[in-house]
This record gives structure tokens, C-alpha cells and sequence, in this order.
């Protein structure tokens, strides 16, 4: 069995390591990849540019998905996930500041599997990303494991 | 002496020639007559014929195979035609009659000879066959032809011709060429010149038969070759010298007997000449005959026939000798054709029988027989007549009367045939009915057994004249008539048809017109009673329309004024789409980049309390909780801000709400929230209004909040909701009797983040009412408070849900 990769797309240094503190904090022990715009997230995902050489075995299990993205945003990553054939069974969960529908709609929209309004009140920030972990890399099958 | 017995004999002789004469010119004018007959009946049948086909492509199509069946090429039948109204003549057979193969029905009413277009316009006239000529023929030779008029729905239709070749027609009595050796014959139409032989024969005391034709008669003259007195004149030589001799010698008798012998020997020979010249021409008549000639013996073998009759029946004269009428005729059972044999050999004139041909045909035969001697032997001569197509026209007319009858029986519409009756002034006094059909039973309500016999009298007593006089006139001038009219007995309006098919006799086809009739009467009386009501209203109308020109003035100037103000509202309707296009990004940039920050500041004030809170002591742990309280405030200010920008861009979407159920629903959360509150909340049943439901749910739950943070203090806490009328508006309201406010400030209540409690009293962030009065805005309601600090406040709304104006 591989190890489940974690790929947090995100921009604000502030949020990755408050992120990378929750999982820690959580005991989720899995590596995370972080990518700080979306057409890195792309190179990435794809091994393309600075990731051409990347071990194409180790896929990501989960993407953390921002949405206001520098270079390619976040609704475009998405959908270019979903186009993919590699990757368009991969679970995207949408964490963003944004409150507004029509983000929400858009991110549903587009394929996204969860939409995680990330809370100004940091115990409340905790406890989301742990349920999204839990729900994500311990219960949720996924298919390179069936 | 011998003067005298020599004029008697003399008479004698031309007695006796005269009959002779007259025998065989009777003999001759009965076929000629019977040929001609022959060809008019082919008119009959062509008449029948077009009326059948009444579609004229049918007639066309069907044409040549009937003309076919009808023409036999016999007793000079040259051609059959048809004129229709249209197109060109149908004519049968083709061949020979090329030259008329394009004439139409105007050609011929139009034609150059003058008697024959004097002839076709007496046909139509007097709707009968009209035979003329002779004369040169179109289509080559001389001949004759007989053209019947034909008439459909009482209207000339056109014209239906046989054309006869006189030398053929003759031919058949042997008198081709004219002149024959013992008789000198001529015809002629009435007092005309001869049209065939000597004209002279008719001056010289000829013997004399008459052919009645359709509109006129033809005369056949004949008289022995050489005038009468030669006929007789050696009888009389031969008298003549036998006398002259007894007076004068009796001693030259043995002479005189021998030359008596000599001269008798003569007479003989002559009259056996003469027989024999009178034989050959009644064998050339009989063998010629178009009829069938068959001598039978006493025991019905036949025993001799002529030509005809093995055209006729297909057997050669050899094979037919021996056979019996009987195997010549269709029998069904052996009794009757004994029954036929002996009716047969007793002579018994004229029968009617199916006969068989050697090729198994059939044809219908009209047989004579009669008693004779042949070769001195006794037996029975037959003529046989093909009567088929006679037979074939008969069960044509008797098909299209049964057509005509099944047509009159199952038509809707009512038929009736009358007789007339007159009084001595020979003016029509009352008419009986004849005949009538189902549908006039049901169209009069009267029974055919109480109508048939009985005159109109007798059966209706009180029928206006109107109907006699009517069809009076029908009956006695034949013209039919067309009209409408009222029966007052049977209380019914009529359209009536009437004609007079027969003299003195009218029928007449009726429908029953009532409803149409009434109908028209109730449209005449509401057209009429419309233009009144018209006139009425015109004049209202012009009043109404001075008024309208009036408005419409005014409305003019007053749209001049508007369309100043529209243009003012564009600018302005612009201006503000820019505004909300930039508030929209404006508040999009707030939810996102705002909250931010404010996450980081507490998430890392919490890291350090959780990572260093060795090295804190407890008032360094204080402040990192003030600042995360700051923290927290500022993320419920920026998400307030955010609810009541969007509750400003919201589409609204009006239904109508049961509002005490939706009530009932916020403040049990409420309570369920504040579990050790006790809340006494009175809400009225039966609120309904029509608004946004999202919008009017945060409306309910901010005034529901509103009362239950107010009234905290208070341990008797109550929160009303209930409706009240004002003025005939529907006014909600919100109680509580809680902390209430200062009427003074009731202005700055519903101004965003004004707060009239301080922030330890009564915490919050000064949006709510603000979001609350927007939304009200919104449905075009109306929003106040009114309070007294301490015991209390209510809040006021109304709802109008039409959408608002920009």
C-alpha cells in the first residue's frame, strides 16, 4: 500500500502553517505536498515543468484546494482535474474564506467533492480539518485501494 | 264479239299483273321497313347508353366496346355516332368513316348543307328522330341518316346518329342495281322526285307501298319493265289469234290447232320463265334475308334453312339438317321441350326463346312458325329473329327505371306525383295524389295509405289556395317550377320542386326549410334590434371619444414631463448599477481577504497559548484571550456586513407564507439555544403573507432574537407575535416586555452598527435591525418601533410583496 499523499493548494503562508499545525495537532501523519499557485498545483498533479521528474506512482490521495489562486485559479484547477483522465476520480475539497454562493455553486458545479468555509475562529478551523481528514484518508475508500 | 272478250281478257291480265306486283312489292317494303326499324332502335339503345354513363370520359371509354355490340355491318349500316356537347363525335367503326372522325356537335348544327342543318334544328325542336337524306354521304357514298335529339335533365344534350347506305339498304331486297328484270321500282320521300329508280314508274298507275318513318313517309313505286300493257300483251296476241281464227276458218282447224299448240307451247314457255325469274328472286330474298328461315318437317327435323340461318346459329346447312328446334333452343327439362315441339308443329305464330349456337353461344330469338307446304309435303316454317339487343335495351330500361325508382324511394328529399282536377271551366279545383315516397311521408307527417287515392282536400280541408293555382300552372303549361312557401295545415316552411311528367299531371320534390326560415327570421329581428342598439351607442361612443381626445392632450403634455424624468432615471439607473457592480466586488474581496487575517491572528494567538504557555504567565494568557475575543468580534462584524450586502442583492422571491408556522419554528430554536431561559411565547395562529421566505425568516429571526436577548433580565420573560388592523392595513407585530428603548433614539435604531445598549449590557453587533428595516424596504413594507425604557418594545411591520421599484 502507498502512502496517502495530501496536496494543500494555498497561497497565504499564514493558512499553510496554521493547516500544517492542525494536522499535526490531529495525528495525521501523512505527507503533505504544498503548492503555493495553481500552475504549480497543475505541474504537479501532471508531472509537468519542476515536477516532470516526480515519482508518478506517488499520486496525491486528496487535494486541499484554495480558490483565489495567483497564475491559474482555483475553480480552473479543478476543472482541469476533472477533465483528466488521470485524475478525474480524485477528491478535491474546496477550503476557501469564501461565504458566497456563487462560489459554492461553482465549486459543486465543477466536480468539487467538499466545500470547507474556513472559520476566522481557529478551534472551529481544527475541528473541520480533522473530520476532513477523517472522513477523507480513513473512511472514504478510494479506488487504487479496491 | 271478239272486241269485247278481248278488252275483257285484257283487263284480266292486268289484274292479275297488278297483284302479282303487289304481292312482291309487299314483300319487299315489309323487309325494308323491318331493316330500317332495325337501325332506329340502335338510337334507343345509343340513348340509353348515354344516359347511363353520365361522367363523358366513361361514355368515351365505354363507347366503342357498345357500339361494337351493336353494329352488324347488315342492311347497310354505314356508321354509329355520338355527338356529345363537348369534344369530338364518338364514332364505331372507324374504318371507312375517316372523314367525320373530327366534327363536333357545333360542326353539325353548323353544318354547310343547308337541309341538314335544317333537319338537326327540327330534331332538337321536336326532340324526335329526324331521318334525312338521301344524300351524298360525308364519309363517301349515298345513303341516308337518322339523328335523335337526347336530352338530359330536360336540357339538349346532344345528338346520337346512325348513318345508312341506301345501295346496302336496297341490296338486301335485291334491288341493286335499280331495275330489276320484271319490275321497275322507285322510292321517294313523300312528293319529292325519286331519290332511287325512275321517276316515271310513279306516273304510270304503279303499284304502291308506304314506310311511315319517324317524321315523315317513304313511297315505293314499282311496274313491270316496259309499262303494264306490255306486260300483258302477248296474253292478248295469243287470245287475239285463237278468236279470229274459231269466226274465220273452220276448215284450217287441224292447222289452226297446231298452231294453237305452237302458241301455247310458247305461253308456256314464257310463263314458266316468268315463274321461274319470280322463284329466283324470292330464293335471292330468302337466301339474303338477314333473318333465319328453317323449314321443319311434321316431325321438327328440319329440312331445309337459308345462308342466314347458319350465320345464325354457326352450324353449316348440312349439319343443321335432321337436328329439331328443340336441340336448338335452351330447355330445362324434356316436358317442355315437347311442349315447345308441339307448339312448334302446330304453327303456333310468335314465341319467344333462349336458342343455343353450334359454338354453345346463347342468343334471345323471337320465332315465328306457321303451317306451310314444302315441296308438297306439309310443314312448319320458322323465322328466327336475334332479338338480344332488343332484348339487352329492354333490361337496360328496365335497370335505370329500377335505378330512377330506388333513387326516389331513398332520397331525403320528399316526392310526390299528382293528378290534376279541373272544373268545368277547366281551372284547376283540387289534385290527387299518386305516388309518394318515404321521405314525404315524413316531411308532411302524412301516411302514404291516407295520401294515395285521395285528393288534396280531402286530406288537408284548409290548404291555402296558393298551392293549387301553383301547381295548376305547372300541369297545364308543363313548365316546372321552383319555390318557398308556407303550409299553414302542416305548420312547415317548404322548398318545392314541381314538373309535369305526364299530361295533367305535376310532381314535385319538397325539403323541409322550417329551421332555416325561422332561422332567418330571428336574424332579421336581432339585426334590427342591433342597429338600434347601435344608433344608442354610436352617440354614447362619440361623447366618449370627445372626452378621450381631451385625455389624450393631456396625457401628451404629461408624457413630455415623463420622458424628461426618464431620461434622468437612466443616468441614475446607470449610476447605481455601477455602484452595486462595485459593492459586489467590494464584498467579494471583504469575505475572502478580510477573513484572512483575522485567522491568522487567532490561530497563531492560540498557537502561542498552546505552545508557550510556559513562558506566559497569567496576565500575558489575558490579553491573548482579549485578543482573540477582538478577533472573534471582528469575524461576526465582517460576516454581518456580509449578510446585509447580500440581502440587498438578493432576488426576491415572492410567495405566500403561513408566518405563525415559520414563528413557531425560530423561537422553539431559540429556546432549544438558551436552554436556561423561560420564555413565555404567545404566537397568534393564522399569520399568513405573501413574501420572500429566505429574507422574511431572517426578518423573524432577528426581532424573535432581538426580544429574547432583551427580555434576559427579566424572569417573567414574554414574546408576542399577533397582527393587528390599521386603517385597513395589516399591520404585524413583535412584543416583548423586556429592557425596551428611549423613544429618542427610535431614529438611530435601525442605522447600522448603532446600538443604543453598551456592549456589556446586551451584546451584538449593531446590524440585525439594520438588515431587518433593508428587507422590509424590500417588500415595500414599513417598519417602526415603539418602546418605554424598561417595560418593553414592540416592533411594527408591514408586507407589500410587490416587487419594489429601482
Amino acid at each position: 500500500m502507498t502512502e496517502k499523499v495530501i496536496l494543500l493548494v494555498e497561497d497565504n503562508p499564514d493558512d499553510i502553517d496554521l493547516t500544517l499545525r492542525v494536522f499535526q495537532k490531529s495525528r495525521i501523519a501523512n505527507r503533505v505536498v504544498v503548492v503555493k499557485d495553481g500552475a504549480e498545483a497543475l505541474d504537479y498533479l501532471f508531472c509537468t515543468g519542476e515536477y516532470s521528474g516526480r515519482n508518478k506512482v506517488e499520486g496525491p490521495s486528496i487535494v486541499l484546494l484554495d480558490l483565489k489562486l495567483p497564475k491559474v485559479d482555483g475553480f480552473e484547477v479543478l476543472r482541469r482535474i476533472r477533465k483528466d483522465q488521470r485524475t478525474h476520480m480524485l477528491p478535491v475539497v474546496i477550503l476557501t474564506s469564501s461565504r458566497e454562493q456563487k462560489d459554492l455553486v461553482e465549486g459543486y458545479e465543477n466536480g468539487a467533492n467538499s466545500y470547507i468555509v474556513k472559520p476566522v475562529d481557529f478551534r472551529q478551523f481544527t475541528a473541520a480539518i480533522e473530520q476532513l481528514g477523517l472522513y477523507w484518508l480513513v473512511l472514504n475508500e478510494s479506488l487504487d485501494e479496491t | 264479239m271478239l272486241g269485247i272478250l278481248t278488252g275483257w281478257y285484257k283487263e284480266y291480265l292486268l289484274a292479275q299483273r297488278r297483284v302479282q306486283a303487289e304481292n312482291r312489292l309487299d314483300l319487299y317494303g315489309n323487309i325494308l321497313k323491318d331493316t330500317l326499324d332495325h337501325h332506329l332502335a340502335l338510337l334507343t339503345a345509343l340513348e340509353e347508353f348515354i344516359a347511363i354513363h353520365e361522367d363523358e370520359n366513361t361514355l368515351r371509354s365505354r363507347f366503342t366496346v357498345f357500339a361494337k355490340g351493336l353494329y352488324s355491318g347488315k342492311g347497310g349500316l354505314r356508321a354509329i355516332q355520338v355527338f356529345p356537347p363537348e369534344g369530338k363525335v364518338l364514332v364505331y367503326p372507324r374504318d371507312g368513316n375517316e372523314a367525320t372522325l373530327d366534327r363536333n356537335l357545333v360542326d353539325l348544327i353548323n353544318d354547310e348543307r343547308i337541309e341538314v342543318q335544317k333537319d338537326v334544328q327540327h330534331a332538337i325542336e321536336s326532340r324526335s328522330t329526324v331521318i334525312s337524306g338521301p344524300y351524298p354521304l360525308r364519309q363517301g357514298g349515298f345513303g341516308f341518316v337518322a339523328r335523335k335529339p337526347i336530352y338530359r335533365d330536360e336540357n339538349f344534350w346532344g345528338l346520337a346518329v346512325t348513318v345508312i347506305d341506301l345501295e346496302s339498304f336496297l341490296g338486301i331486297v335485291g334491288l341493286v342495281p335499280p331495275g330489276g328484270k320484271l319490275l321497275n321500282i322507285a322510292l321517294r320521300t313523300q312528293q319529292d322526285p325519286a331519290f332511287w329508280g325512275d321517276n316515271g314508274v310513279f306516273e304510270d298507275h304503279p303499284v304502291r307501298y308506304t314506310i311511315f318513318l319517324a317524321d315523315k313517309s317513304w313511297e315505293v313505286a314499282a311496274m313491270p319493265v316496259g309499262g303494264w300493257f306490255k306486260s300483258v300483251q302477248n296474253g292478248l296476241i295469243v287470245f287475239w289469234v285463237t278468236g279470229g281464227l274459231l269466226v274465220l276458218m273452220a276448215a284450217a282447224l287441224s292447222f289452226l290447232l297446231m298452231q294453237r299448240q305452237i302458241q301455247l307451247s310458247t305461253l308456256v314457255k314464257e310463263r314458266t320463265a316468268l315463274l321461274e325469274e319470280s322463284q329466283r328472286e324470292y330464293q335471292q330474298l330468302y337466301d339474303t334475308n338477314p333473318d333465319s328461315y328453317l323449314v321443319l318437317d311434321v316431325h321438327g327435323s328440319i329440312v331445309h334453312i337459308n345462308p342466314a340461318a347458319c350465320n345464325q346459329y354457326g352450324y353449316s346447312e348440312e349439319e343443321m339438317h335432321g337436328l329439331t328446334i328443340v336441340d336448338l333452343t335452351i330447355r330445362e327439362a324434356a316436358t317442355v321441350a315437347e311442349t315447345l315441339l308441339e307448339q312448334v308443329l302446330s304453327g303456333a305464330g310468335n314465341l319467344t326463346e333462349w336458342q343455343t349456337r353450334k359454338d354453345g353461344s346463347q342468343f334471345c330469338a323471337e320465332i315465328n312458325a306457321r303451317r306451310a307446304l314444302f315441296k308438297n309435303q306439309p310443314c312448319v316454317f320458322l323465322t328466327v329473329r336475334d332479338i338480344s339487343e332488343r332484348k339487352q335495351a329492354e333490361k337496360s330500361l328496365a335497370e335505370s327505371e329500377n335505378r330512377y325508382k330506388t333513387l326516389i324511394a331513398s332520397m331525403p328529399a320528399g316526392f310526390a306525383v299528382h293528378e290534376m282536377i279541373y272544373d268545368a271551366m277547366t281551372k284547376p279545383k283540387d289534385y290527387q295524389f299518386l305516388e309518394v315516397n318515404a321521405a314525404f311521408e315524413r316531411l308532411t307527417g302524412l301516411k302514404a295509405e291516407e295520401l294515395i287515392g285521395r285528393t288534396l282536400k280531402e286530406v288537408l280541408p284548409g290548404t291555402e289556395s296558393f298551392w293549387i293555382e301553383m301547381f295548376g300552372k305547372v300541369a297545364s303549361t308543363g313548365r316546372s317550377a321552383h319555390f318557398e312557401n308556407y303550409s299553414k295545415e302542416l305548420g312547415k316552411h317548404y322548398d318545392v320542386v314541381a314538373y309535369a311528367p305526364a299530361e295533367n299531371q305535376f310532381a314535385i320534390i319538397i325539403s323541409d326549410i322550417t329551421d332555416r326560415v325561422e332561422e332567418e327570421k330571428q336574424r332579421l329581428e336581432f339585426q334590427k334590434s342591433l342597429e338600434g342598439r347601435v344608433l344608442e351607442q354610436t352617440e354614447e361612443l362619440r361623447v366618449r371619444v370627445d372626452e378621450s381626445e381631451r385625455l389624450n392632450r393631456a396625457m401628451l403634455n404629461l408624457l413630455d414631463d415623463l420622458n424628461m424624468s426618464n431620461q434622468e432615471l437612466e443616468i441614475l439607473s446607470k449610476r447605481l448599477t455601477g455602484a452595486n457592480k462595485e459593492l459586489e466586488a467590494f464584498s467579494y474581496s471583504v469575505s475572502h481577504d478580510l477573513r484572512a487575517p483575522l485567522r491568522g491572528i487567532d490561530g497563531f494567538s492560540m498557537a502561542l497559548e498552546e505552545d508557550c504557555s510556559d513562558s506566559l504567565d497569567d496576565k500575558g494568557k489575558e490579553y491573548i484571550a482579549r485578543i482573540r475575543r477582538a478577533t472573534l468580534q471582528m469575524g461576526s462584524l465582517i460576516d454581518d456586513l456580509l449578510r446585509l450586502s447580500r440581502v440587498s442583492r438578493a432576488e426576491l422571491q415572492i410567495l405566500p407564507l403561513d408566518l405563525s408556522a415559520m414563528a413557531k419554528e425560530i423561537a422553539d430554536q431559540l429556546k432549544r439555544d438558551t436552554p436556561g431561559r423561560v420564555v413565555d411565547v404567545l404566537i397568534h395562529d393564522g399569520l399568513r403573507g405573501e413574501a420572500d421566505p429566505r429574507l422574511i425568516h431572517i426578518v423573524l429571526e432577528n426581532l424573535f432574537g432581538n426580544a429574547f436577548k432583551f427580555s434576559g433580565l427579566n424572569k417573567d420573560a414574554q414574546v408576542e407575535f399577533g397582527r393587528n388592523t390599521v386603517d385597513g392595513e395589516e399591520v404585524f407585530l413583535i412584543c416583548d416586555n423586556g429592557d425596551g428603548f428611549d423613544m429618542q433614539y427610535a431614529d438611530k435604531l435601525f442605522a447600522p452598527f448603532q446600538r443604543l445598549h453598551r456592549a456589556d449590557e446586551f451584546e451584538g453587533t449593531g446590524i440585525g435591525l439594520s438588515i431587518v428595516k433593508r428587507i422590509i424596504d424590500r417588500h415595500n413594507g414599513r417598519l417602526w418601533a415603539e418602546s418605554v425604557k424598561g417595560e418593553g418594545a414592540c416592533f411594527y411591520f408591514t408586507l407589500h410583496s410587490a416587487e419594489e421599484g429601482i
